[in-house]
């Protein structure tokens, strides 16, 4: 049974109505009045047989007992006041929505109307999101989750499902401009050196964007006192990852740069960093011509005929044909 | 169909005793028969700080055979709750009781019948039993002969007097910290002597004559006269319930005119206890006006018939008080009769 003063911290009680049910895959509740909920806070639920169910609060609703706009505005003596504050509050309340994680038990039942909710701690949220099953030597720090209350979590991936042999991808999503995403495959890439630094990794970066990338081994250099803050607080948040905040090993790093036609790198910036320079030559780039079409069907080698004439005609190896002359049949 | 019959409400204030021909005022200055008052938010005097109301809900289910004999049986949910308003406006609960009555003719019932139910119903925690027959309730003086209404109104009358009134005596408030009541006040409140309360019934007798004045200038009003020349922002003069004045009356217009279905909407009746019987002083009657003047925000429209003469924290206390309620289902899943099978 839930402690005493487990009890008291509790931040309102799962809600379940005619119209709006809980189920095994969603729960609502109300909070307390002086509580502090957000999206994405982590709760926990109680549950049958002293188990928890945990849940990602996926939205927030401010409910009131007034039928419809308009009894707002009768309130208010027909919409003519509006300087002062109602003489007594409208009763409401804040309902969260979340979607069910886990449960400590594997019990799925819907949780029960009246039921306490809680903030997960950091060892319940590793218990919500199965991080607890990944070996400490696996573990790969993906990123911080900071809860409403102040709790923090540190998220972390598994290693087999990011390097292999289980899996080998990490799916990232962002609105777009913003250089989130490659801001977080920069870290995620950081995180998972720093944490095998005998493993026999490579890194391959391919730059798309002016020279974003192309600094990578510099350090961070504050500007200002705002940024200096920023980057101590940043500091923090590595730390608290069991990471470190620093650039990527000089000694490491290679840039390699396209040849532009005048000679010099094809590459936005004007202070580049030590490089090399690459270009393809149309001839040793004639047989990855194939690659182009890999994935247009050709069940009658149609395509496959032609590419193989480009690349033979590319390549030198086609043989010269009878000059035309006119009047005589080939 | 809506105003065809009165409402409980409007009869119970039928019977408080009070006369129907008002023959004067009864404030100190009685000069005006309607009184401008300034609307005073709770930033400013936060007086009305306690709401009581309460909710009598009752089913009827069965009858009892004694011989030849019969009483109907009923089972009424009954409770009250008296809200604070705190500074900031919000609303919480401070006291609240809730009872299940159990109500039955006692003189169709034998003695040992009757001791022994009162003997069960002693030992379960929150169930008390009544007598329907009993006088002193409004079944008796409505005159009701049927005898299923009566349990109803033994319940409105064990609400009335044996949960709001403990429940008012319960709370300890300051002296400027008034009670605001839902519904007319009763006999029992013209000696009253603790902290100063309010009854504002939003529902009142309509039959109520008004004769102001002596000699050739006396000005004779009925209760629509009355009201209809009631502008918002305003109360009318105060009138004494009865020839002493143990309990003094006047009403307030909280809602103007426009947009409402019915002159009379929008008013409510204000009672007062006044035990020493003297006049009462119009500045505090002009005070206390303005303060419920401020209650017509927020309004419960929407949520109740009488939404236009409702003070929201009432209407709050009322369904305070019903949502602790068990539901129909539950009440009757509740109630099991033994009975035997003839083999």
């Amino acid at each position: 049974m839930m402690k005493n003063e487990q009890k008291h911290n509790s931040i309102g009680r799962a809600s379940a109505t005619e119209g709006e049910p809980n189920s095994a895959e969603r729960f609502r509740f109300w909070i307390k009045p002086e509580e502090l909920v957000n999206p994405f806070d982590i709760v926990a639920a109680e549950h049958d047989k002293d188990s928890f169910t945990y849940g990602l609060v996926t939205n927030v609703h401010y409910i009131t007992d007034a039928v419809g706009h308009l009894a707002n505005f009768i309130s208010n003596n027909f919409g003519e006041t509006l300087d002062e504050e109602p003489q007594t509050q409208r009763r409401g309340a804040n309902i969260a929505e979340a979607s069910v994680l886990s449960n400590s038990k594997d019990i799925y039942m819907p949780i029960r109307n009246e039921r306490r909710i809680y903030f997960a701690a950091e060892d319940k949220i590793h218990e919500a999101l199965g991080i607890e099953n990944i070996p400490d030597e696996r573990r790969v720090p993906a990123g911080l989750i900071k809860m409403s209350n102040g709790e923090q979590a540190v998220a972390y991936l598994d290693r087999d499902f990011v390097l292999g042999p289980e899996a080998g991808h990490v799916n990232i999503s962002g609105i777009s401009g913003l250089a989130t995403k490659t801001s977080y495959a920069m870290f995620l890439i950081q995180a998972i050196l720093q944490t095998n630094p005998n493993a026999d990794i490579a890194t391959i970066l391919l730059n798309v964007k002016y020279d974003d990338l192309l600094h990578i081994h510099e350090p961070r250099l504050p500007r200002s006192d705002k940024e200096k803050k920023e980057f101590q607080e940043d500091e923090k948040l590595w730390e608290r990852l069991g990471l470190k905040l620093e650039p990527w090993p000089k000694d490491c790093v290679h840039y390699l740069l396209p040849l532009s036609k005048t000679g010099k790198p094809n590459s936005f910036g004007e202070d580049l960093p030590l490089h090399q320079i690459y270009a393809y030559a149309l001839r040793e780039s004639a047989r990855k011509l194939v690659i182009l079409f890999s994935d247009i069907p050709d069940p009658s080698d149609t395509l496959s005929s032609v590419i193989g004439e480009i690349i033979s005609g590319i390549e030198g190896n086609e043989k010269p044909g009878k000059p035309y002359k006119p009047g005589m049949i080939y | 169909m809506d105003l065809v019959t009165p409402e409980l409400e409007e009869v119970y204030n039928r019977l408080t005793g009070s006369e129907t021909t008002i023959q004067c005022t009864f404030e100190t200055s009685s000069h005006l028969l309607y009184r401008a008052i300034r609307l005073i938010h709770r930033s400013e005097e936060h007086r009305l700080r306690y709401f009581l109301d309460g909710s009598a809900k009752t089913y009827f289910i069965g009858t009892v055979l004694e011989e030849d004999r019969s009483t109907p049986v009923e089972v009424s949910q009954v409770g009250a709750t008296i809200l604070q308003r705190q500074n900031d406006g919000r609303i919480r609960v401070t006291k609240m009781r809730r009872e299940i009555l159990l109500t039955l003719n006692k003189s169709q019932l034998s003695d040992h019948l009757w001791n022994s139910l009162d003997n069960v119903i002693q030992r379960l925690e929150g169930f008390t039993l009544r007598d329907t027959a009993t006088k002193s309730h409004n079944g008796e003086k409505i005159g009701s002969t049927d005898t299923r209404p009566r349990g109803a109104h033994r319940a409105n009358w064990y609400l009335r007097n044996e949960l709001q009134i403990p429940l008012a005596h319960a709370v300890s408030r300051d002296h400027k910290d008034w009670l605001v009541l839902d519904g007319s006040l009763g006999t029992e409140y013209e000696t009253w002597e603790g902290a100063p309360l309010l009854g504002i019934a939003k529902n009142f007798r309509h039959d109520f004559r008004f004769e102001l004045g002596k000699g050739p200038r006396v000005q004779q009003l009925n209760l629509f006269n009355l009201l209809k020349d009631l502008r918002e922002n305003q109360r009318t003069s105060v009138f004494p319930r009865d020839r002493e004045g143990k309990i003094v009356f006047w009403y307030v217009r909280l809602r103007p005119n426009k947009g409402l279905d019915y002159p009379l909407m929008g008013v409510v009746k204000v009672e007062m206890p006044n035990p020493d019987c003297n006049p009462v002083d119009s500045e505090l009657v002009d005070q206390i006006s303005g303060c419920i003047l401020a209650e017509k925000s927020v309004a419960p429209y929407g949520r109740n018939r009488y939404w236009h003469a409702h003070l929201y924290p009432l209407y709050l206390a009322e369904r305070v008080v019903q949502t602790q309620f068990h539901s129909e289902e539950v009440l009757k899943s509740g109630v099991r009769w033994p009975f035997q099978v003839s083999r």
